[in-house]
């Protein structure tokens, strides 16, 4: 099985080099071989030649078979497709847009709806009783919720005198330290 | 009519693209051919052509090995040689193939001498 695996990757490599079919070259020396015999043989050189092209069967199959056995012949397929198909989409502007605006709306609506109901009812907060939880907050904060800080000194006046709550904490909420 | 030339089955020139050169060495594309042919004594359809693609088949596989060099009668031509690798592979594929053709020949056999009614 060695074989198999050393074929893929010189299939790979003729792929990605990309050399120049040499085979070109062969083929067309095999035909000078097979012409001169035929001429040996005693035929004109027309017809030598004649025979010798019946006789290899075809030179652009025979080039195209070689090819196949060579690369990558799916990969080629497929990347020609994608070339035609770009090539298609440039062509067609206003297909493109409205095919890439369709895509891209129910895409992004799809992505909204999805984080809303992950968060909100696949992902609950990570404490049990989770709706006993609140914020302390003054009202009306002006740079919205997430702006609202207290001072160390805040959070411990709120533990000592806290009577309403079963417990009440704080969390430092900046990444570096020198608050 | 000339009667119709035997169809070659997948692989099979292959195999006898490496048995011939592990028998006559190294040889360009169309020796090979010619050789092919002559030792199948003209039963079977070779399209010359394809033993291109078999020749690039059994390079990629590393089981033969190929150089460019000039012919006897100073063409430049690619010349191709079977690898040790090539060889042992040889062996093994004919092993396989004569244990396949023993059983077709068994199985056909028995059905001549009326094992089918």
């Amino acid at each position: 099985m060695t074989g198999g695996l050393r074929e893929a990757l010189n299939r790979l490599r003729s792929f990605f080099r990309r050399e120049p079919l040499d085979q070109d070259m062969d083929m067309a020396t095999h035909l000078d071989f097979a012409t001169e015999e035929n001429v040996n043989l005693g035929m004109p050189q027309k017809e030598a030649r004649r025979r010798a092209l019946i006789r290899f069967g075809g030179v652009q199959q025979a080039k195209e078979r070689q090819r196949e056995a060579r690369g990558l012949p799916w990969l080629d397929v497929l990347l020609q497709d994608l070339r035609y198909t770009l090539r298609t989409l440039r062509r067609d502007r206003s297909f493109t847009l409205i095919a890439v605006l369709i895509l891209g709306l129910g895409i992004g609506a799809n992505i909204a709806v999805f984080s809303v109901v992950n968060t909100i009812l696949l992902r609950p907060l990570p404490f049990h009783d989770p709706q006993q939880l609140v914020r302390i907050l003054t009202k009306n904060p002006k740079g919205g919720e997430s702006s609202m800080t207290y001072t160390a000194d805040a959070v411990d006046e709120f533990q000592k005198r806290n009577s309403s709550f079963q417990e009440v904490t704080g969390y430092f909420a900046f990444s570096s330290s020198e608050n | 009519m000339v009667e119709l030339k035997l169809d070659l089955l997948q692989g099979t020139l292959d195999l006898m693209v490496l048995q011939t050169l592990a028998t006559i060495g190294s040889q360009h594309g169309y020796g090979i051919a010619r050789r092919i042919e002559q030792v199948s004594g003209d039963e079977i359809l070779l399209n010359q052509g394809t033993i291109y693609a078999s020749l690039v088949r059994l390079q990629q596989r590393g089981w033969i090995a190929a150089e460019w060099g000039t012919s006897d009668n100073n063409r430049k031509a690619k010349f191709y040689s079977i690898t040790r690798r090539g060889r042992k592979q040889l062996v093994a594929d004919t092993a396989h193939w004569q244990r396949l053709t023993s059983v077709m020949g068994r199985v056909l056999a028995m059905a001549q001498q009326g094992g089918i009614r």
